[in-house]
């Protein structure tokens, strides 16, 4: 469904920006619009419309920590 | 004969890293490069992937690990949970002082894939200066 933002905010990793119009689907719109956060956009057929991908709507992926093994230095003294 | 060095004289080296001295350090970023860094700008831009910031309290000097007279070292805390910034491979770790735009250090890590948005852990580590030998 294609919806345009009241109001700018984010809802997961997408963000959205006031008096846009986007396409998403029509479980998240529908909670958009049910929080006053969006309306329903019917008329604007001739605007540009942004489709959110559904993955960008879910929870930030958890950030993944990754070990590093560093070597050691060892400077000599010679002569 | 034995070869001998004053311990604090190893430590003035040494102690570049921890609060520097005559516009040479101290060392205030550490940098995961995904190649060998050769200057300042490669290690803190062209390979950089991730950083954090090093303040004299992450340095600690103290008596070296090898034998003979007087090695000491410099070892860096681990610091955790530090962004990735840019996705690549890890393969060197660098020690820089920005003010003066100077890379100090440079040394090898294990080969690790790192993705932006996630974290690394950066274990401490050691600078050495041996015995004279």
């Amino acid at each position: 469904m294609n919806i345009r933002a009241l109001t700018s905010f984010k809802h997961g990793r997408a963000t959205f920006e006031k008096n846009i119009v986007y396409n998403v689907p029509e479980r998240v719109g529908g909670y958009f619009v049910g929080v006053g956060w969006a309306k329903e956009d019917i008329a604007g057929a001739d605007e540009e419309t942004i489709t959110i991908p559904v993955e960008e709507l879910t929870g930030d992926a958890p950030r993944v920590a990754a070990d590093l093994e560093v070597q050691d230095v060892n400077i000599g003294i010679g002569d | 004969m034995a070869k001998r060095v004053l311990a604090a004289m190893l430590d003035k080296f040494l102690d570049g890293f921890k609060t520097g001295g005559g516009a040479v350090g101290p060392c205030t970023r550490q940098v995961v490069c995904s190649a060998e860094p050769t200057t300042f700008t490669e290690a803190n831009v062209t390979f950089a992937l991730a950083d954090v910031t090093m303040a004299g309290a992450d340095f600690t000097i103290a008596n070296g690990d090898g034998a003979g007279n007087t090695p000491r070292k410099v070892t860096m805390t681990a610091k955790s949970a530090v962004p990735v910034d840019t996705t690549g491979t890890a393969t060197h770790v660098a020690l820089l002082d920005v003010t003066n735009s100077l890379l100090l250090e440079v040394t090898t890590c294990t080969s690790q894939a790192l993705t932006s948005g996630n974290t690394v852990n950066i274990p401490a580590w050691k600078i050495e200066v041996g015995a004279p030998t």
